[in-house]
């Protein structure tokens, strides 16, 4: 009975570890991700002129967000601004995101599609330069407080463990 | 008109949809109600659009994307799917002594793109003979159907036998090409060079394309090169241009590559077909 208790506990220790060792790693890929799709958007809309609806539609494909494109492409379409559509699409996602980045994709979304080739260029170098600055701040969090919630947890569960026994 | 609905606000489609059932144009002026033109007569609308919604149109015509239509906007306009014609009117942004924007839309025209097949039919057969289609200027004033007359004759051209005709479609108002689809029909055998600028695409079906006539829209004084080329390599031509008769157009555009006029009549809607040479 003790050892399926004892069993039990470390598992459930090495679960909550684990997950929140993951939503890090998640935050991390996905701005990473993320930032490799803009450079792809940047260049449809800048050299080829892509439309803002189809030059998301062909980055939908790459798979990683398609959450995130798939709220935009259906805000897209019911009517909704871009602006409005990169709200909508960032809410799908805010739970992997986190509320803080909100504002760079409110921003980016006001002035994605809303002016000419110059004023493109502009919006993506602040948008990819907001994503960059979110990863950075994704990694240190990471580093830095990852490894004393890990010990916080181990801690808590020995403590327990060495209760029950 | 869908296409236009899609653009309007969700509103307006919900309220006025009937209203704009066969309309030749739509005029939008902030703070002014919305007119609709149908066949000669006008009609006012219970709606008084505001800034925000026309900025809202312009960037729903845009595809929320003014960058693809910069250009187009630049020159005034933006052509909608279909091939309707949105003009514009706002305050101008000049950079460097050239026009690089319009902002602060505050009035929309909507040109309704009409195919009348068949509208050519009798005009063509007096603009060709021992199978060779003669160099022709069509003329009217704007809103006279010259685009309409212009579309039937690549029809006509593009369906028949031993003819290649490339046409010129600037502003995607006469093929109405969206996203590498011809929505409007032009003839089997009509090649189309859709956003080429005149003096691109003309040289660009002579030396590719091997056009037995190049058709092309709204020609002015500076495009009167081209049309020379065109017709010194042995190509017919037949093109559009703004003007009430023969001799208002001969005062501002050299006349002599073309051997017919066809002057219509917009009210009555009549082809004249007028020998020049």
């Amino acid at each position: 009975m003790k050892l399926t208790g004892i069993f039990l506990i470390i598992l459930s220790g090495v679960l909550l570890i684990f997950k929140i060792y993951y939503s890090h790693v998640k935050r991390i890929s996905f701005l990473k991700r993320l930032i490799s799709d803009s450079e792809i958007l940047k260049n449809e809309i800048l050299f080829m002129k892509t439309p803002v609806y189809d030059a998301v539609a062909n980055l939908k494909s790459n798979g990683a967000c398609d959450k995130f494109y798939e709220e935009i492409l259906n805000s897209l379409n019911g009517n909704f601004s871009v602006k409005d559509s990169f709200s909508k699409g960032f809410k799908a996602v805010s739970d992997i995101l986190g509320e803080k980045s909100e504002s760079v994709f409110t921003d980016f979304g006001n002035l994605l599609g809303a002016t000419d080739s110059d004023g493109q260029k502009c919006a993506f170098s602040s948008f990819i330069c907001g994503l960059e600055k979110a990863l950075e701040e994704a990694e240190t969090e990471k580093k830095e407080k990852l490894k004393p919630r890990c010990a916080a947890i181990s801690f808590i569960f020995t403590a327990i463990i060495l209760f029950v026994i | 008109m869908k296409n236009i609905l899609n653009i309007l606000p969700y509103e307006w489609q919900i309220k006025e949809t009937s209203s704009f059932c066969s309309v030749s144009d739509i005029r939008i002026k902030a703070g002014q109600p919305l007119i609709l033109f149908k066949e000669g007569t006008e009609k006012h609308i219970e709606i008084t659009p505001t800034l925000s919604q026309l900025s809202h149109i312009v960037q729903k015509a845009s595809e929320n994307s003014v960058y693809s239509y910069i250009d187009d906007i630049r020159q005034g306009f933006i052509t909608l799917k279909g091939g309707h014609r949105m003009g514009i009117s706002g305050k101008a942004v000049y950079e460097a002594e050239s026009l690089t924007n319009i902002k602060n839309v505050c009035g929309i025209n909507i040109r309704i793109a009409r195919e009348l097949k068949g509208v050519a039919s009798e005009v063509f057969l007096k603009l060709i003979s021992d199978g060779r289609i003669h160099n022709t200027v069509i003329i009217s004033p704007p809103g006279g159907g010259k685009t309409t007359l212009l579309r039937d004759m690549a029809r006509i051209s593009g369906n028949t036998k031993n003819q290649r005709p490339v046409l010129i479609d600037s502003r995607y108002e006469i093929a109405a090409e969206h996203k590498g689809e011809i929505s409007l029909d032009v003839g089997e055998r009509t090649l189309t060079l859709s956003g080429y600028r005149k003096s691109d695409g003309f040289s660009h079906a002579i030396r590719t394309l091997s056009p037995t006539v190049i058709l092309c829209d709204e020609t002015g004084s500076e495009d009167s090169e081209y049309l020379n080329s065109a017709v010194n390599c042995g190509v017919s031509v037949i093109v559009t241009a703004h003007a009430a008769s023969v001799a208002e157009l001969s005062r501002r555009m050299d006349l002599s590559p073309f051997k017919n006029a066809v002057i219509l009549d917009g009210k009555e809607r009549k082809a004249q077909v007028t020998q020049l040479k």
